[in-house]
């Protein structure tokens, strides 16, 4: 399962954003997740339980949010939010969309003591 | 030390390749409680190492090709026919990646090439950290094919950059054509892709062009498509060649220069 090799990215790189503030507490780390991303929000989540145990992350919690792509249809042009890469056209029922962003994959807050 | 394998990197060095860290930017408060906002892309990591891997690469004129694909869609197999028809041209050497046993590199190693054996345990994928090691083993020769053949997995190696020049998506002929849809990840990032066991074709229900109506759904943009049987040579000469002429493109501006 990937989510581990990115739960222990989180860790890593929170532990190092956390040394160089000299934070004493990490509580909450917000996510944001891209609805195009590899990552699936509960299993990143129960990856991340398991990497934080013997950090300094003690009891941190994962607070995600998932953000859509952008899905242009090739047929009429409509623009919207695409929350998976089968989404079709909500304008003109076209099968596809154009996607654009919607893989990030990054922490963007940290809540510390 | 590295979390990762326990070599000697020390917080993002990396050898080949300028490092820059991401920095969190702080608010200073009274009060105990406060936010830090921060910009930490959990990818950066890998692609740094990827970056470097690729530089290593273009300076050597060396194609690095990515091969994934569920267990069993013949990756092995068609790249012991690959290095059959293409060693007398280029050298080859090959990284396999298997959770566990060498048979894969013994396997390429009796078609012709050097090979490495990456054996990731319980891990799901190749990431480019271990590539770059296994690079470093290998020592691929300037003007050389190499060859990465990833886990056996249509999911998680889709995430992993490893520095290469084209992600080689398979599917064999026996998985369903409508693989590329209940694995949108792995065919939307292709940069090729191989249909394999065309020669089950009479004996499957598998309509190439319906495959390749969904594969276009989730990956809009034109790529090289190359239909193939590993074991009768179908298709297989059409195949080295696109190998070949990209191979060649990274090797012409290097021979020019006397380095190859």
């Amino acid at each position: 399962m990937h989510e581990m090799a990115l739960a222990r990215e989180i860790v890593r790189l929170t532990e190092q954003a956390a040394a160089e503030q000299h934070v004493r507490r990490v509580t909450r780390i917000h996510l944001q997740l891209g609805a195009l991303s590899c990552a699936q929000p509960d299993a990143l989540d129960f990856a991340f339980t398991a990497c934080r145990q013997g950090s300094m992350l003690g009891e941190a919690e994962l607070a995600i949010a998932r953000k859509p792509a952008l899905g242009r249809c090739p047929d009429c042009g409509d623009v919207s939010e695409m929350w998976s890469r089968l989404d079709g056209c909500a304008h003109c029922h076209g099968k596809m969309l154009l996607a654009e962003g919607g893989e990030e994959l990054r922490i963007v807050e940290l809540e510390v003591q | 030390m590295c979390g990762t394998c326990g070599c000697g990197q020390d917080h993002e060095q990396i050898d080949r390749h300028g490092h820059d860290h991401d920095h969190a930017h702080g608010h200073a408060h009274e009060t105990e409680e406060r936010r830090i906002a921060v910009e930490l892309d959990l990818l950066a990591n890998n692609r740094r190492h990827a970056e470097a891997n690729r530089a290593w690469f273009r300076e050597r004129g060396i194609l690095a090709l990515n091969f994934m694909a569920s267990p069993g869609a013949g990756k092995t197999e068609l790249l012991a026919a690959t290095i059959r028809m293409l060693s007398g041209r280029f050298p080859v050497c090959v990284i396999e990646g298997d959770q566990q046993t060498g048979l894969d590199a013994a396997r390429i190693r009796e078609a012709g090439a050097r090979a490495h054996q990456i054996n990731t345990g319980k891990l799901c994928h190749l990431d480019a950290h271990m590539v770059g090691h296994a690079v470093e083993a290998l020592q691929p020769e300037p003007g050389s094919l190499l060859l990465i053949e990833n886990v056996g997995n249509l999911v998680c190696p889709a995430a992993f950059d490893l520095g290469e020049q084209h992600r080689v998506v398979m599917l064999s002929v026996t998985e369903g054509e409508d693989k590329p849809l209940k694995y949108p990840d792995m065919f939307a990032t292709a940069s090729s892709l191989v249909v394999n066991k065309c020669d089950l074709l009479p004996y499957v229900n598998f309509d190439v062009a319906h495959c390749l109506d969904h594969v276009h759904r989730v990956h809009p943009e034109l790529m090289p498509v190359h239909r193939t049987s590993a074991t009768t040579g179908e298709g297989l000469a059409e195949w080295c060649e696109w190998i070949a002429a990209a191979a060649e493109s990274l090797r012409g501006p290097l021979l020019e220069e006397g380095r190859a």
